[in-house]
């Protein structure tokens, strides 16, 4: 009996072999690995050094970048989660109604998911490029809305705010789907019950709709914090050229181009290592600030 | 128990595919197209091979993710014999002990294809003595004019302001295609003033300089007063429309500009850049070299191979086959200029620029070292910082970082 039941269990290890091997070597070691690396020298050449915390301290007392770094991510992330929730919920609500055309319409907005974040900033780019063959310039001075063309990508105050645009956009359509998801599965009996006992469409979506999306809602504020702590594609592709790293004078310079910046075009891979538990920190404590805040909510 | 036999079997036969160890075979890594990695083998095949028994694989890489895949494979030991790579890399990675000398280990050949190499490219392969790349090509910087609206190119500073003006007036203007609000379209105002970035011998930054100050003022304010454009994207499309019939770009664009705007044949040339202060129009050069990385199996081979990619007639032959593919591969070869089938007007040109022209400074550290050049500039122009100031940070932060060895 005991002998069958292993056996069993045999063939479902062996089934999970293969992506645990895969994950172990891609994953485990390189995660375990880069812990003990952040305590070194290693330029990925001669063997590493071990310098105990001196990474973290320089890294949090000496490196202006790096404050610059996260001072833009918070920005970016302060920007783009809120509203690139609000306005998926909007869409969500729109398309909730049962409007002719909606799987087009949801189709549409779910496209840019589909697209690969490396070719819209390619497009993007060309939108916001600066001259008059720019398109945002092209239809802006057109509408005589603005008066000299703008440097959007190659100007400190707007090349942050240009790619923020960028990534609400592209990040509305999976926020829509799973918004509608949890809008459909809002029972049709606790709606008609509202609107029998006479709550008007503004309180059946403030008391009723809203806090039963509240689960859908804390996953994607998770996720969405999540990946806009780890914005790459965008600032690679939009604000960085051959000879300089996230926009002019560093204006959009966030924390994970900054870590492949230091690892990989300077090899310094003990810094970078650092830099990557310390984003980890980072993300470990606002994730785990956002389930208390919500726990004390459903209390 | 026999499927589990099976299963470990399998995976042995995976890993064990161990490298074939081939001794007849060059592998060339090369920075830049698929089609020039081709024409490449297709001259090796041709010549090459047939004659020294020898075949040569060429794998192109791309120039975004070229140094990085070049330090990782140092890294993992698992590089290919030869390499061609942006100017100042070679010597970046002999110092990292990956590259063999090729001055300590085939000293009278060096020499030959020293001498007749283009002087301005060699200065930033060679480091000290040492030679661990040999020049492979060229790119300049070069001045691209409409002549139908810019009948004689400004052949001084004082001229290209005065140029500037009049395009102004008519809502037009220049622009800086390579190396806009960086070092690369910078250096050649910094050497017309007569200023650079480090001493003869490279030991101390003098970019603190009254030449330096000079050429910045300057470049920052083509961008300030002269409503020179801060992004280079849409060079092409502006000087086809004539609102940039002004331009100062890479020499890439003499053989795509006839593909892309047919209808400007005769109304376009390029000039020498206009010369400053100094009395210089010292321009930018860049390129790429080819070196050996150590571990090789077949050093004495693969020098065969870089000697033979030296030679006039191969380069004039591999000058044939790119332009074929609406690109320009420019010869460091000097022998070989007087036969290349460029137009007059052109080769005059870019023979008179590359002469005198320079590349990247061949100090050790200059790589880190860029970001600082390029944050005072983008201070200047963009954040309206005093250009002294800039200058001073920007000299200590050279001193710092120059890696004496």
């Amino acid at each position: 009996m005991k002998k069958n039941k292993f056996k069993k269990q045999l063939i479902s290890y062996l089934f999970i072999l293969p992506a645990f091997f895969i994950l172990t070597i891609f994953v485990f070691i390189p995660v375990i690995a880069s812990f003990f690396l952040s305590f070194t020298e290693y330029d990925g050449i001669s063997p590493p050094k071990i310098v105990g915390l001196k990474n973290y301290i320089d890294i949090i007392l000496n490196d202006k970048l790096f404050w610059k770094a996260i001072f833009n991510t918070v920005y970016y992330v302060i920007f783009t989660v809120p509203i690139g929730i609000a306005c998926s919920l909007l869409v969500a609500m729109a398309l909730y109604q049962k409007i002719k055309f909606s799987t087009l319409f949801r189709t549409g907005f779910f496209l840019p998911t589909v697209t690969s974040v490396a070719a819209i900033s390619v497009v993007w780019r060309w939108i916001y490029s600066g001259d008059r063959y720019g398109l945002l310039n092209y239809i802006l001075t057109k509408l005589g809305i603005l008066a000299t063309l703008q440097d959007w990508l190659l100007q400190p105050s707007t090349t942050l705010p240009a790619i923020i645009v960028m990534s609400i956009w592209g990040g509305i359509g999976y926020n829509t789907i799973i918004l509608l998801a949890g809008l459909q599965s809002i029972p049709d009996s606790v709606l008609d019950a509202s609107k029998i006992d006479g709550a008007t469409p503004w309180e059946r979506f403030w008391y009723i709709i809203l806090p039963m999306l509240k689960p859908v809602m804390l996953f994607l504020v998770i996720m969405s914090t999540i990946n806009s702590f780890q914005v790459f594609e965008q600032v690679y592709i939009m604000a960085s050229t051959t000879e300089y790293f996230g926009g002019v004078l560093y204006s959009a310079l966030t924390i994970v181009p900054y870590l492949y910046e230091r690892a990989f075009k300077r090899f310094l891979l003990g810094y970078a290592s650092a830099l990557a538990y310390l984003l980890f920190a980072i993300i470990f404590i606002i994730t785990l600030i956002y389930m208390k805040v919500s726990k004390f909510y459903e209390q | 128990m026999r499927k589990l036999v099976f299963f470990c079997s399998v995976l042995f036969l995976m890993f064990s595919c161990a490298k074939r160890e081939q001794k007849n075979v060059l592998t060339l890594w090369h920075v830049g197209s698929e089609e020039e990695a081709q024409i490449i083998k297709a001259l090796a095949d041709k010549y090459f091979t047939p004659q020294s028994g020898i075949s040569v694989v060429c794998e192109s890489i791309s120039w975004s993710e070229a140094h990085t895949k070049y330090l990782t494979t140092i890294a993992g030991e698992v590089l290919p014999d030869l390499g061609t790579m942006g100017l100042t890399w070679a010597t970046e990675f002999g110092y990292k002990g990956a590259m063999i000398d090729m001055a300590e280990r085939f000293p009278e050949d060096v020499k030959v294809i020293k001498n007749n190499t283009f002087s301005s490219i060699w200065n930033s392969a060679e480091y000290k003595g040492k030679v661990y790349g040999i020049p492979f090509d060229l790119t300049i910087q070069l001045l691209y004019y409409r002549s139908d609206i810019i009948p004689n190119p400004p052949k001084t500073w004082q001229q290209l302001v005065e140029v500037l003006k009049e395009l102004n007036s008519k809502n037009k203007t220049m622009m800086i295609a390579w190396g806009s609000l960086d070092w690369i379209g910078f250096s050649p105002f910094l050497w017309q003033a007569g200023g650079d970035y480090y001493n003869a011998d490279g030991t101390k930054s003098i970019i603190n300089s009254k030449q330096a100050t000079t050429a910045l003022s300057f470049f920052a304010d083509l961008y300030k007063k002269y409503n020179v454009p801060r992004s280079a994207e849409n060079f092409g499309a502006g000087f086809r429309s004539g609102e940039y019939p002004l331009g100062m770009c890479g020499n890439w664009l003499i053989n795509s500009f006839p593909y892309e705007m047919p209808e400007l044949e005769g109304k376009w040339s390029i000039a020498l850049l206009p010369k400053g202060p100094a009395g210089k129009n010292t321009s930018f050069i860049g390129g790429r070299v080819i070196g050996i990385f150590k571990g090789t199996k077949n050093l004495e081979k693969a020098f065969e191979f870089i000697k033979f990619l030296s030679k006039p007639e191969i380069q004039k032959e591999m000058y044939i086959e790119v332009a074929k593919t609406k690109n320009i591969y420019l010869p460091p070869n000097i022998s070989i200029w007087k036969e290349l089938p460029i137009k007059d007007e052109f080769k005059k040109v870019l023979f008179e620029q590359i002469k005198e022209a320079k590349g990247p400074p061949s100090v050790l550290g200059w790589d880190d070292s860029t970001k600082y050049v390029v944050e005072a500039i983008q201070n200047v122009i963009v954040a309206n910082k005093p250009i002294e100031e800039e200058l001073k940070k920007c000299e200590e932060k050279l001193n710092k970082y120059i890696i004496v060895k």
